[in-house]
């Protein structure tokens, strides 16, 4: 029974540490040299804006819900005379106030306005009387508001990926890739591409071992001389994901990165290119 | 409810499917066993109706008495599914199907090392428990006429282990392994001797997951516990939708991160058929917030059983699931076992 635990345990395994590969891999007799890219993400930090009729939608069923729910039992949750108990008290006679009778009167859309405009001021309330609050950060960072492409802190409800610029005129910016050795797999090749590119300063995550898209390209006239022996290549692109650091670059290979959403990727790389990657990149 | 009939359907149709072309394949008789009628083991417990306060028939209209509403508002961890884990649990469980690469793999010369060496195809291998295409054990004619104790009587029915599992579903946005429900179930030992100790537990349950709970209610008799059949014994939720991923963030971002002496879900774990359940001690009830709030309302705390119901046909694809979620799972040692 040993023997069957450690292998149901192994399996999962597997999927970080690969088993090394043991046997010749074949040399493939192809004009077009196998490379790897990599389409590095960083997944959105907050959750998307609403649209306005789903914000109206949520609020009228907040509503609804709240009317019908069950009474809620006060002394089951506040002790008599605390200060907590106070301050509910005080936030439900304001509920029963004029100016929630005034506005029921006028319609739900009105009564759910005047609702909010009530917990604001309970809010203010609240400050004033020094009760312990979190503090909200703003959905909308620094990084935002100057435009700053190289920042990981920027439209966070948004997918940013990583491009990368090759110091030519043509074709300059992409995702970062590289040749394929033959001792190492796909996945591999991208990860130590990425190092060399892009720097060691960066916790990712390349999810699995397949590509998730793949690019096939004729090398134009200029690039010919650096691989003699291939008239182009054949891009396999993984996919990973960041969690921590940031790009660091040699200026020699790469001059120039940008982290941008799947529309801002227009107005960098080639509009070949994009119609290839395009789908690859997600909306959100 | 229409919608809890409809997944019985499907699965009973699936059964039938994947149980026909296994017959057509080791040509078993089937005359003899009654599939679309597949039966276990009922009894009738004389158990007392619960009347609780779930509606009947749920409507959507305000002023209807059964009405309940809809969603209130965005669920993050629904977004993070939609977004981020499907999108990669569909590179990881993704099965190629390459029938022309395999025919030129089968024409080619390749040196025995190339062949001898093992080919890691999948990012998950296979489970020895994932046989989805091991045969029922059923008797054919020849087997029913040599046995003399089986002769002149009806066959057996078939248990649900014996029936065939469905077949690998080909991995499209429409299959991927998505969470289902997540269902609690406290049994208070306590309850036998008064059942005001019920209430504890009742209460709790409902207030981590605003839901009304319902009782369960013993099946058997056992002296040694004082146990008799139609005691109340516990209570249970099913989670859906909103509520589900409501339950599972506070779960994942506050309970089990401070939960002491707990190293998460072993990595065995697995029903085989997607369901992943745990345990959380009793020390892990006041962690909850609404709880947390309000400690001393709750003079006796009691642990319960989480149960993960997800779509995954394999163990690994439903703790891949869960641990996208943020669910930790741990590989089981000597020395690191959870603490009751």
């Amino acid at each position: 029974s040993s023997s069957t635990t450690s292998r149901k345990t192994d399996s999962n395994r597997i999927l970080l540490n690969p088993p090394p590969l043991q046997y010749s891999q074949i040399e493939i007799d192809s004009p077009y040299r196998t490379v790897a890219g990599l389409v590095l993400c960083r997944s959105p930090i907050i959750t998307r804006d609403l649209h306005p009729f789903e914000r109206e939608y949520y609020a009228y069923q907040r509503h609804l819900a709240r009317i019908h729910a069950a009474a809620f039992p006060i002394e089951f949750y506040f002790k008599k005379g605390s200060a907590s108990e106070k301050l509910w008290q005080e936030k439900r006679d304001r509920e029963n106030s004029e100016e929630i009778e005034k506005a029921r009167a006028n319609g739900l859309v009105a009564l759910i306005r005047a609702q909010m405009r009530l917990d604001v001021k309970q809010q203010d309330l609240i400050d004033a009387e020094g009760v312990e609050q979190v503090q909200v950060a703003s959905r909308i960072t620094d990084a935002d508001r100057i435009d700053d492409v190289k920042s990981l802190d920027r439209a966070l409800q948004r997918t940013l990926y990583l491009i990368v610029k090759k110091p030519r005129e043509m074709h300059a910016w992409q995702f970062p890739q590289g040749g394929v050795r033959t001792n190492e797999y796909l996945h591999e090749a991208a990860r130590r591409e990425l190092t060399e590119e892009c720097g060691p300063d960066m916790d990712v995550w390349i999810v699995g071992r397949r590509p998730i898209g793949f690019y096939q390209y004729d090398f134009p006239g200029m690039l010919k001389k650096d691989h003699e022996n291939y008239i182009g290549a054949k891009v396999f692109f993984m996919k990973g994901h960041i969690f921590a650091g940031q790009v660091k670059i040699d200026n020699e290979e790469v001059v120039d990165f940008a982290w941008v959403t799947k529309q801002e990727m227009k107005d960098y790389v080639h509009e070949e290119y994009y119609n290839v990657v395009k789908n690859m990149l997600s909306e959100l | 409810m229409a919608l809890s009939i409809s997944i019985t359907r499907k699965t009973i149709l699936s059964f039938n499917s994947a149980y026909l072309l296994i017959s057509h394949n080791t040509s078993v008789i089937l005359n003899k066993v009654n599939i679309a009628s597949f039966h276990y083991k009922k009894r009738k417990p004389s158990i007392p109706k619960v009347s609780g306060y779930t509606p009947k028939r749920p409507s959507y209209l305000p002023d209807d008495p059964g009405f309940f509403a809809g969603r209130t508002s965005i669920n993050r961890f629904e977004e993070h599914y939609l977004n981020t884990l499907a999108d990669d649990m569909m590179i990881l469980l993704y099965r190629h199907n390459y029938p022309a690469a395999q025919s030129i793999l089968n024409n080619t010369e390749l040196d025995d090392d190339y062949l001898a060496a093992p080919k890691v195809l999948d990012d998950i291998e296979p489970d020895e428990n994932d046989d989805h295409l091991a045969a029922p054990r059923v008797l054919d004619e020849i087997e029913l006429a040599e046995n003399p104790y089986l002769r002149n009587r009806k066959p057996k029915p078939l248990r649900t282990k014996d029936l065939p599992r469905p077949l690998p579903k080909s991995m499209i946005n429409k299959n991927l392994p998505q969470l289902q429900e997540i269902d609690l179930h406290c049994m208070m030992r306590d309850a036998v001797q008064n059942k005001q100790h019920l209430m504890s537990g009742l209460i709790a349950l409902q207030v981590i997951t605003s839901e009304r709970p319902t009782v369960v209610y013993a099946k058997n008799n056992v002296s040694n516990w004082k146990l008799r059949e139609g005691m109340p014994v516990g209570c249970k939720i099913a989670l859906q939708g909103p509520s589900m991923y409501s339950f599972l963030d506070k779960l994942v971002e506050i309970v089990l991160p401070r939960l002491k002496e707990w190293y998460g879900i072993p990595d065995s774990a697995g029903d085989t058929r997607g369901n992943i359940a745990m345990g959380l001690p009793h020390r892990a009830l006041p962690l909850f917030p609404e709880i947390e709030a309000n400690i001393d309302m709750y003079p006796m705390m009691t642990g319960f059983d989480i149960i993960f119901k997800t779509t995954a046909p394999k163990n690994q694809e439903a703790r891949l699931l869960l641990s996208g979620f943020g669910l930790p799972f741990y590989p089981r040692k000597e020395g690191m076992k959870n603490k009751k």
